[in-house]
């Protein structure tokens, strides 16, 4: 489905100019993996490991600097609009700035519902398919004609989720995107995905840096270290890791947990 | 942001000051005592008085009278720049703010050409150029100004490209229309309200200016400038004819920046969250 291949970005350096040559800092190295449809995907990593970037690669926001990468065999950043809009939505981890504060929650929910009519020419009542929407993640009626800043920072996740199912597309990253909420209201989060991914088959894409959400949620996890794929494999198997970022990221986690 | 606008009392004061002005140039022709053009030479540099409250000046022509009338060229025309001046701004640093690479190279750097010249001797440049029309004020005005707020209008921009909300917007695929239409041009709405109402204060000194030297809005029309520039010709014999077209310059200029910062004020994005 999601098909990544020898994909390496780097960055120019701010520092460290020449008058006529560029330094760079290399980003990611050679990544590629590939993405089944119906699966989840768990990319783990510590800050600085270069997973939101290859977020960003993966939303064609960040054209790589090699490799290719394509979605349901359609290669990405080849032409403008080769992709059909709204096949991959995102959810960001910063919910504050992930919806515009002018925009009400219908509003916000009717964005993606112009994109899914620009795909599929499909008329939608608004008002009655966002209430079910904001049901599906746990909200109600109420919320429709309310202004991001009278929402709480979980009610405001959820939105955001609701948001990018709304656009029906077929993968949806999630870029730390439960990572800065609390522990209770993460469960909660992680179990509603649960449910919507069985109801619609999306693919998920889960990028984040704690291990025990990667183990309750994904089907598979990428281990990612310095730029650098280091082993990818299934959750099931997780304790037979090989490579030794893994094997030293599980020790430290389960350190902490004894 | 209207309801916003509403709540801040010192906004509501001066554009309603503002609006009065305008009204009363509007309704200029029941609103004014005497004709503006009927002159009246044994009446001339007649002083304060009940019949004429602001005197008359070197042809007897009642001052108050065309100080209304010259609302209409002042007010009106600067307001017409200042649309002008704002929406081609605006849309180039959109444009170029939103898609920079080739295209914000080329708007940018016509924006630092246009730049690079001292703007008041360029208006006179063009008009000199095109000869000395209203229309031609207006061009003049826009081809040298539109630079200033295309690049504040981008710096503003390129602040929020990069928000989440613009980053979702792109990676569904929504159309760049509805990105610039719908995200970004609300976003800077606050900032392009204060300078549209800065901007309105500087026109009016500078149709004022060209007025003044002759080369804006010509002799029988009453506009505020050219009537300082009558004014001139008699200083020594009728100072008082200066004072009423000044303190009217003045006053509604004063009266826009105030604007300008009212605003600023009051759409703070601090006292937005409240």
């Amino acid at each position: 489905m999601i098909k990544l291949d020898h994909v390496c970005v780097h960055f120019p350096k701010s520092s460290g100019h020449f008058i006529f040559k560029k330094t760079y800092q290399q980003i990611l190295y050679d990544v590629s993996f590939d993405v089944k449809e119906g699966e989840c995907l768990g990319i783990l990593g510590e800050s600085g490991s270069g997973k939101s970037t290859l977020g960003r690669v993966i939303c064609s926001l960040l054209q790589p600097f090699k490799g290719s990468i394509s979605i349901d065999s359609v290669e990405l950043y080849t032409k403008r609009g080769a992709l059909e809009p709204g096949t991959l939505a995102v959810v960001f981890q910063d919910y504050t700035t992930s919806v515009n504060p002018r925009f009400t929650v219908r509003d916000i929910i009717n964005e993606s519902f112009i994109v899914l009519f620009r795909r599929t020419g499909k008329c939608i009542d608004v008002e009655q398919e966002a209430v079910r929407l904001l049901k599906l993640v746990g909200l109600d009626e109420e919320f429709l004609y309310r202004y991001p800043h009278q929402l709480s920072g979980g009610q405001l996740q959820r939105i955001c989720i609701a948001r990018a199912i709304a656009v029906q597309p077929k993968v949806i990253l999630f870029d730390e995107a439960i990572s800065s909420l609390d522990a209770h209201t993460q469960v909660q989060v992680m179990d509603l995905l649960k449910d919507i991914k069985k109801q619609y088959n999306f693919t998920y894409i889960f990028i984040t840096h704690d291990l025990p959400s990667v183990t309750y949620l994904c089907d598979r996890v990428l281990f990612l270290y310095k730029g650098r794929v280091e082993e990818v494999i299934p959750v099931e198997d997780m304790s037979h890791v090989t490579s030794d970022y893994a094997k030293s990221l599980l020790h430290s986690i389960l350190d902490i947990n004894m | 942001m209207i309801a916003l606008l509403m709540r801040n009392r010192l906004v509501v004061g001066l554009a309603s000051f503002i609006g009065a002005i305008a009204l009363m140039g509007i309704f200029a022709p029941w609103i004014a005592p005497y004709d503006p053009y009927t002159n009246d030479i044994l009446i001339k540099f007649a002083p304060y008085s009940l019949e004429h409250p602001l005197g008359t000046d070197h042809l007897g022509r009642d001052i108050l009278s065309r100080l209304i009338y010259g609302i209409r060229p002042t007010l009106f025309l600067s307001l017409l720049t200042m649309i002008a001046t704002i929406s081609l701004g605006a849309f180039m640093g959109l444009v170029s703010g939103y898609f920079r690479g080739f295209l914000d190279e080329v708007i940018m750097r016509l924006v630092d050409m246009m730049l690079s010249f001292p703007s008041q001797i360029m208006i006179f440049a063009v008009i000199a150029l095109l000869g000395v029309d209203v229309q031609n004020i207006i061009i003049a005005n826009v081809v040298i100004k539109w630079a200033w707020y295309a690049r504040l209008i981008r710096t503003k921009v390129m602040q929020y490209r990069d928000r989440n909300f613009i980053l979702y917007s792109r990676c569904i695929g929504s159309k760049e229309s509805f990105i610039l239409g719908r995200h970004l041009l609300p976003s800077i709405a606050s900032e392009i309200a204060v300078l549209a109402s800065l901007d309105v204060g500087w026109t009016i000194i500078n149709i004022s200016t060209l007025s003044f030297l002759g080369l804006g809005i010509q002799a029988p029309l009453p506009e505020w400038g050219a009537m300082l520039n009558e004014a001139k010709n008699v200083l020594t014999i009728n100072p008082m004819q200066m004072i009423a077209p000044g303190v009217a310059i003045v006053i509604l200029v004063s009266a826009f920046n105030l604007l300008g910062d009212a605003i600023r004020d009051a759409l703070d994005p601090k006292e937005v969250q409240s």
